[in-house]
């Protein structure tokens, strides 16, 4: 919650807005992903959500999601063809019977890329603690 | 003489009820705080988790959110009747 908060005000601070348009719009689009209307109401009503607070965390999310792409070099964090041999070399080295790489290779450069991220977002939020003034009560 | 003294023990008398009215009216008004804090929402769950550059985080909050992440916790095997685990939970919670 901290983080998150750190996150939402370093996007309203360099100005990232989301407007209803876009929040509607992922709205719409979380409810095809779960079934429909009804299989989310029903989701939120099992996690004691309202309806508006859901509206509200969308807005934190994309508000979020439009700070970390003008702040972090998505590009930069794609795996390279040595750090996928490099990977798969080490896996090959601990595990037994492991598949050919071709078989595994969009896996591994999926996972290279997402710790990648991983460890950006947490430079990032690094920095923004550092800059903060937090209090736990 | 005695007219004086009886107009003195009256004013004392005035006095005294006066003291008592106020006591009442203070212990029926911490009573009254008492229930708003208890009942209506003023009192834990308004309490302050965290302060983010001066932007609080309410317990009330916290608390809603480890209920909402609850049953996911149980279902990767986390005990959520004890005690410290529901307090680590919730540090972690907070923190993210």
């Amino acid at each position: 919650m901290i983080n998150t908060e750190l996150l939402v005000q370093a996007s309203k601070k360099s100005g990232i807005e989301v407007t209803q348009e876009d929040i509607d719009s992922e709205i719409a689009s979380v409810k095809k992903q779960v079934g429909g209307e009804e299989v989310l109401s029903k989701r939120l009503s099992d996690v004691g959500m309202s309806e508006d607070e859901f509206r509200q965390e969308v807005s934190k999310q994309l508000m979020i999601q439009k700070y970390l792409l003008k702040n972090i070099d998505i590009d930069s964090t794609k795996a390279t063809e040595d750090e996928i041999n490099s990977a798969y070399k080490q896996a090959s080295e601990v595990t037994d019977n492991i598949p050919p790489l071709s078989e595994i290779k969009d896996q591994i450069a999926t996972k290279i890329a997402t710790d990648k991220q991983q460890k950006l977002l947490n430079d990032l939020i690094e920095k923004l603690r550092s800059g903060a003034s937090i209090e736990i009560l | 003489m005695e007219e004086k003294e009886e107009k003195n023990n009256t004013s004392a008398t005035g006095k005294y009820k006066k003291a008592i009215f106020l006591l009442v009216a203070i212990v029926v008004f911490a009573g009254l705080i008492y229930v708003s804090v208890s009942f209506f929402g003023l009192g834990e769950g308004n309490k302050v988790a965290a302060k983010v550059n001066g932007n609080q985080i309410l317990q009330s909050e916290l608390q809603k959110r480890f209920d909402q992440d609850k049953k996911t916790a149980v279902s990767q095997g986390v005990d959520t009747s004890n005690p410290e685990t529901v307090k680590q939970v919730k540090s972690k919670i907070l923190k993210s």
